[in-house]
């Protein structure tokens, strides 16, 4: 996008209270840092292509399709993207999916703690 | 007495936790994938949870209910369809049951898969909002609305109605989880959250 | 009135209660073991006392027990733990030959929080024997397995049959009309499939079948989606919340799908390979509208796709009343 000197993240999350808590906490700990959302996968898919987020926060079971699904889709086009899932789906079938295509997993509930692991894993 | 949009969402959200958590329990039961989710999340008054139920055209349900008490009180409710609530036992139990009436141990093992997921809910609650619940050992019912017995009653009394979709061995099973509370435990259950909220910089 | 009694009394109570007591504090280690559970164990009264639990019984181990006592002295939660999902989880025997032969006694566990001096008594655990109707009941099991499972799956494809569709359907659509959201069909069929049954013969269009169900289940999502055989060579897809677009994408995407498996196809004149058309429609359903306008919605955009050479998914947009090809 126009300013891409300072790093981007999308945050993917049907609910939004989960959007507002990670953009709090993000804001918090990287103040420069751009934030857009999304509120479906689909919409992700979308946001992901205009914008080129550099990371994505993506919660997995939305309306729609999965956040699997989608980051499966972001990550195709976008190899260099960095996505973080953020569920709380915490069943080892859903890790596994995740692991395979080189995703990072955090369990919700969203916390400074959890917020700060994806972070390391963005900035890793 | 309504949820705002905040509020709302912020309730659908805890409670996925749970549900998200019970998942997680039941998948490691059954060795297999078992995928929850709790969709929407609406409070109803308890005369409109009838038809909430009865809007699935099915008669019969089968329930499980756990009674937790403290900073509010709340009957902790999973109803299924009769009919649903043998298939979960059955796909959890695997292949070795009939369709012989429901026994002793059918009614049992639904009883602790309700167990799971209402400890669950309750917990995600208790959990975020810092607060310690004392629950009952859960109870399982069959019966039709007309006897769902929490359904009736004078005192004034709202229902927080989530419903829930499950699916294990690739079968999908619909159903509720209600919470019955009265209006003063609704208010200090609403209070709660909004203390959370605000502890999180969101209100 | 009831009388306080004393404590050397109640201890009496517990060792000769007819099920298993175990009595753990916060530490979880043990502070009463009845003579119920040392009879059936090896283990006595005197040697498990201030043991830990998970030491005495290590098969308690990451199993839902250990999560129900956590579960019990952190968060006051009481869990039940029934024979049906758990049967044989702690090492009991009826007797000394059962022990021998390592055949355990069927279990139904309680987990419960004691919250009145959870320092000293933080946690009780009973366990009762059902190892007797257990015995019983499987006898009575058996027989009508099928006869459920054929009442709501296909059983060549392993998905659901046409009358559990119809079922699951009518609640979604029921759903998407009263939360005025989007419902999304797709009508799935095997273009020119008489003819590869010919030549083929039935077993290897028994295998199709099952292939391309397999690859349609793989597909969609499974806590929402609902896929389903919906007669001989059609399948039925409900996708709850999906809008037009989207469908169309998804329904083009399966057809590609199809296309990569190359199933070898001798009986058709081009391509020679199995494919599928897909008809799809979506609808935000009325108040008035019924589960049929959107089915044959779908079905006549099948009936297009297949009609206009197969191999194609074809969208009838309900609202403009005109047909266009996905993707």
């Amino acid at each position: 996008m126009e300013n891409n000197n300072t790093p981007l993240l999308l945050i993917v999350d049907d609910s939004r209270m989960s959007r507002m808590l990670i953009r709090a906490i993000i804001t918090d700990m990287r103040p420069t840092w751009r934030i857009i959302e999304a509120s479906t996968g689909d919409e992700s898919v979308i946001l992901a292509a205009e914008h080129l987020p550099n990371f994505v926060s993506m919660d997995v079971n939305m309306p729609g399709i999965s956040g699997l699904e989608a980051a499966g889709r972001i990550r195709i086009r976008h190899p260099e993207m960095r996505i973080v899932l953020c569920t709380a789906n915490i069943q080892e079938s859903t890790r596994e999916a995740a692991n395979k295509v080189g995703i990072h997993f955090v369990a919700k509930p969203i916390t400074a703690a959890t917020i700060g692991d994806a972070v390391a894993f963005f900035e890793g | 007495m309504d949820l705002n949009e905040l509020q709302r969402d912020a309730l659908g959200e805890i409670f996925n936790i749970g549900v998200g958590r019970a998942a997680s329990s039941l998948s490691q039961i059954v060795n297999d994938t078992v995928l929850l989710s709790a969709p929407e999340v609406t409070l109803v008054h308890r005369e409109d949870a009838a038809k909430v139920l009865l809007g699935s055209e099915f008669r019969q349900f089968s329930t499980v209910s756990q009674h937790f008490s403290g900073a509010f009180d709340a009957e902790a409710m999973l109803v299924f369809p009769e009919s649903n609530a043998l298939e979960i036992v059955r796909l959890m139990v695997g292949p070795h049951m009939s369709v012989e009436e429901l026994s002793e141990f059918e009614q049992e093992a639904m009883c602790e898969v309700g167990n799971i997921i209402l400890n669950a809910c309750m917990s995600a609650l208790a959990d975020l909002f810092h607060l310690s619940l004392n629950g009952t050992l859960p109870v399982h019912r069959f019966g039709d609305t007309e006897s769902l017995t929490f359904l009736a009653g004078s005192q004034e009394q709202m229902v927080l109605v989530l419903q829930v979709d499950m699916t294990i061995s690739q079968q999908r099973v619909q159903g509720h989880i209600l919470f019955l509370l009265s209006v003063v435990s609704m208010q200090s259950l609403l209070d709660c959250l909004d203390i959370y909220l605000r502890e999180q910089g969101l209100l | 009135m009831t009388t306080d009694l004393e404590c050397g009394t109640l201890c009496s109570v517990i060792d000769n209660l007819e099920v298993g007591v175990i009595i753990i504090n916060a530490e979880r280690r043990v502070v009463r073991w009845n003579h119920w559970l040392a009879a059936r164990n090896c283990h006595t009264a005197e040697q498990a006392d201030g043991r830990l639990l998970l030491e005495l019984m290590p098969e308690i181990i990451g199993t839902r027990l250990e999560l129900a006592i956590d579960q019990a002295i952190r968060s006051r939660m009481p869990s039940l733990l029934s024979p049906a999902l758990h049967g044989t989880l702690l090492p009991l025997y009826q007797n000394a030959e059962d022990r021998q032969r390592n055949r355990r006694m069927h279990q139904l566990i309680h987990v419960i929080p004691l919250v009145d001096a959870p320092l000293q008594a933080a946690c009780l655990i009973q366990v009762n024997d059902v190892t007797a109707t257990v015995s019983r009941e499987r006898v009575l099991r058996q027989q009508a397995e099928n006869l459920r499972r054929n009442s709501f799956v296909d059983p060549l494809t392993g998905i659901f049959n046409r009358r559990k569709f119809d079922e699951l359907f009518a609640l979604e659509f029921a759903k998407a009309q009263r939360q005025q959201k989007t419902l999304a069909m797709i009508m799935v069929d095997i273009d020119q499939f008489a003819a590869y049954a010919d030549w083929y013969g039935h077993e290897q269009r028994d295998l199709v079948l099952r292939d391309i169900a397999a690859e349609l289940k793989a597909a969609i999502q499974p806590a929402g989606d609902i896929l389903a055989r919906f007669d001989n060579e059609r399948f039925a897809l409900a996708l709850p919340g999906m809008e037009e677009k989207a469908a169309c994408l998804f329904a083009e995407n399966l057809r590609l799908r199809i296309n990569t498996l190359k199933i070898a196809n001798e009986s058709v004149a081009e391509g020679k390979q199995v494919t599928i058309s897909l008809g799809v429609a979506v609808m935000v359903p009325e108040a008035s509208a019924d589960t049929h306008t959107l089915l044959s919605s779908a079905d006549v955009a099948l009936y297009q796709a297949t009609h206009e050479g197969g191999n194609s998914a074809v969208c009838f947009s309900v609202e403009e009343g005109n047909f266009f090809v996905c993707g």
